[in-house]
């Protein structure tokens, strides 16, 4: 199996990777910033720019109302983008943050009236949910092949069954316990910033500094090989459906905590929002290494870009537009092989050009 | 007697019992009504019945565009609750077009082809309900759309068009808000999707009423800030007013009780501004929380109905047409405190609405053991709301 050249460029063993993993600490600041350093420049020059069309876009009360759901987009999107990295999609967004926000919501309440405020067992029910979602989607997509799309879509209306059976598409408040959480403050930022930030390292260093999440990466770079090299490919493949049905019921749960009285269907928005932060931070859809900081900041640019254009009271159309152009943009950034791209104009800019010696 | 014998005198019995039933139209309402929730729904029997009701033996039916939300629970419940006043009702079919375009058009054309005589529609698709409506109207069914227009012509595609009058929603608020305002302030309206009418009259009502008033300053898009009634979108929409505007004294919404409970005005460190929408109990007993032992509080707000009740009124109509009945009675309906208000006089097609809560006035509704979206002018009693909110209608 050493032998394998597939395996020694791709799979790294748990051996292999300790000399890695101590070279890929020195280098990691490095890479951070070769690797999100677009997004984050555009997220930057977002803010400053948008700081000198609108100033008010940074005034406090502004940041303050962006920021708590900047964090639960930016929980919806590392989830997304462990699946992208397995070559999948996961188009169970809205079903899982929608039923993340009635069973803690329903349960919850439910809770209070008997027990007193604590939410123990609604966020086990919620969690549990989540798991097998996760699970049937993994089991389905790696065991029985069935596509991603196929899967995760099915899942959306069996999750959207049950939010319904549940709910009967009536809000119920949450808790007291989760709104105040939501909602409150710790040097005052709101705390679904530190939840957020907190997420995100914890699965970045999963994914970027252990054994198993480099061979996570590599079985997503490509799983035929991965297999082929003796990896059960499939364990990886449910991992991630199972954590990233976790992350949207994290950020289900709270979402439904900032509003106090969620929608019933309070996921509807976050589909295109979480592929369009993936995309945007540079993780190929086609799967692979996966950029979990970019597409942290990629939710950040969406969400500051919504705010932004709101603020300065554009008309819906307005703000469609730009928001669609900065996605286009940013998925140029990473998709179009500029090199090729330049080679091709300067080709056609040549053929164009009219011959030398018989200019007028 | 045998076994045999035993078995064909059941079947004989339980054969003449359908056919009474069939004949005796008081048994038959009884008998399709306590199917649904256990009967929570049937209303009292009225002797005589109203005069909608006719003499004929009908069956009803509500095709809705959409069902699974609060509104549309207690609707078809308000629904229920109409038809089964009449004895000579003898069944009633409930539809969801699931917000799919294409199976409330397969909704309508099935129900038509099924003989169903009397059908009320919720067209939330508009136009491109009305072949189906054309058709089953063809086929011989009573057709009513209420709420949604769908163009066509009344009495050629369809039977009666059954409305409710927007424009009046925004004239109640407005007014409300210029007397709470003393005709000064700023106010913005959080509507629904894109151009949609709804929204559109609204506005246009509460332009109407701010006119004559120069003080008072309109905010945000006009004629409303699109939040496609989401409570996160408009709770984002709120934060960019906020940002934008150092005093916002007045926010009108369509679906306004995520205006409190998306908490974007603490959330920015501002005051609940004056708050005028629909009737919902979350407004209510905010407000009660906020002026609890004599706290002070700016929060003022006031409700117009949200109208559940609209569809009793083409529930009216589509028997009365398909059983030779008259629409002769005004409709009335008793909010939770038992107040009554006369909606349609009567051989009205369009309703009116009014005033659920004015806490400027001391008229406050909230019953803390209701849900916070549960309204408290629908004309249902708390058991069959409490049943309705639970969905599955």
């Amino acid at each position: 199996m050493t032998g394998d050249p597939r395996r020694e460029s791709a799979l790294p063993s748990q051996e292999d990777a300790k000399p890695f993993l101590a070279h890929g600490r020195a280098r990691s600041s490095l890479s951070f910033l070769r690797s999100s350093g677009g997004i984050l420049a555009a997220t930057v020059l977002l803010f400053v720019a948008g700081g000198f069309v609108q100033p008010q876009s940074l005034s406090s009360g502004s940041l303050s109302g962006m920021i708590p759901f900047a964090a639960v987009l930016v929980i919806v999107a590392l989830g997304q983008t462990l699946v992208i990295q397995q070559g999948g999609i996961d188009l169970s967004v809205p079903g899982m943050v929608s039923i993340a926000g009635v069973t803690i919501s329903y349960f919850g309440h439910a809770e209070a009236a008997t027990t007193g405020s604590t939410l123990g067992m609604a966020l086990i029910i919620s969690f549990a949910v989540a798991i097998v979602a996760g699970l049937i989607d993994g089991l389905l997509v790696s065991r029985a092949r069935v596509t991603p799309i196929v899967t995760t879509l099915g899942m959306n209306a069996l999750l959207y069954g049950l939010n319904v059976k549940i709910s009967g598409g009536t809000p119920v408040a949450v808790p007291d316990s989760l709104s105040n959480f939501a909602n409150g403050r710790l040097f005052g930022i709101t705390n679904l910033a530190y939840v957020a930030v907190a997420v995100t390292i914890a699965v970045i260093v999963v994914v970027k500094r252990t054994a198993f999440g480099r061979t996570f990466e590599a079985v997503g770079a490509n799983a035929r090989a991965a297999r082929a090299a003796g990896v059960v490919a499939g364990r990886y493949q449910l991992a991630a459906y199972t954590a990233a049905t976790c992350l949207y019921c994290l950020a289900g749960i709270l979402l439904a905590g900032l509003m106090k009285l969620p929608s019933a269907f309070q996921g509807d928005t976050y589909l295109l929002p979480s592929i369009a932060a993936v995309a945007i931070g540079g993780t190929s859809l086609f799967g692979g290494s996966g950029n979990l900081a970019a597409s942290a900041i990629a939710a950040l640019f969406l969400s500051q870009l919504q705010q932004l254009v709101l603020t300065t009271g554009s008309s819906v159309g307005v703000q469609f537009l730009f928001q669609g152009a900065a996605i286009i943009v940013g998925v140029a950034v990473y998709s179009v092989n500029w090199k090729v791209l330049g080679a091709t104009i300067q080709i056609f800019g040549g053929q164009m050009s009219p011959p030398r010696g018989q200019t007028a | 007697m045998s076994v045999k014998d035993n078995l064909k005198l059941a079947t004989g019995l339980a054969a003449l019992s359908t056919i009474i039933a069939g004949v005796g139209p008081a048994a038959a309402a009884a008998d399709w009504c306590k199917q649904i929730a256990n009967g929570i729904y049937c209303a009292a029997p009225e002797n005589p019945p109203p005069h909608f009701c006719g003499t004929k033996p009908v069956s009803v039916a509500l095709a809705d565009g959409f069902a699974d939300n609060p509104w549309r629970q207690m609707t078809t419940a308000s629904a229920i609750n109409e038809a089964s006043r009449c004895p000579n009702v003898t069944g009633f079919t409930h539809t969801d077009g699931q917000g799919n375009t294409q199976k409330a058009i397969s909704d309508v054309e099935g129900l038509a082809a099924k003989g169903v005589n009397a059908i009320v529609v919720f067209p939330d698709a508009g136009p491109a309900m009305l072949p189906a409506i054309r058709d089953a109207h063809k086929q011989g069914s009573v057709v009513v759309p209420f709420r949604a227009k769908v163009g066509g012509k009344e009495g050629v595609d369809y039977n009666v068009f059954v409305g409710t009058n927007f424009y009046e929603h925004g004239l109640i608020w407005g007014k409300w808000l210029v007397d709470a305002m003393h005709g000064e302030g700023t106010v913005a309206y959080l509507g629904g999707p894109p151009g949609t009418s709804e929204s559109t009259e609204k506005s246009k009502g509460l332009h109407d009423a701010f006119k004559g008033y120069p003080g008072i300053k309109w905010i945000g898009q006009d004629p409303f800030e699109v939040t496609n009634w989401d409570p996160s979108l408009m709770a984002k929409s709120l934060t960019a007013l906020i940002a934008r505007y150092p005093k916002i004294n007045a926010v009108v919404g369509d679906l306004s009780i995520p205006i409190l409970s998306s908490g974007a005005f603490p959330r920015a460190g501002r005051e609940l501004p004056l708050v005028a929408g629909e009737d919902a109990n979350g407004f209510g007993c905010e407000w009660e929380k906020l002026h609890a032992n004599g706290a002070k509080s700016d929060y003022q707000f006031t409700t117009t109905s949200a109208e559940q009740w609209n569809v009793r009124l083409a529930i009216q109509w589509a028997i009365a047409d398909a059983a030779g009945g008259k629409v002769d009675e005004p409709l009335v309906i008793v909010d939770s405190k038992g107040g009554k208000h006369i909606v349609a006089n009567p051989g009205d097609k369009i309703v009116h609405n009014f005033v659920m809560d004015d806490s400027l006035k001391g008229v406050v509704f909230c019953d803390p053991s209701l849900p916070e979206s549960a309204g408290n002018g629908t004309g249902l009693t708390k058991p069959q709301l409490l049943q309705a909110l639970k969905g599955g209608l």
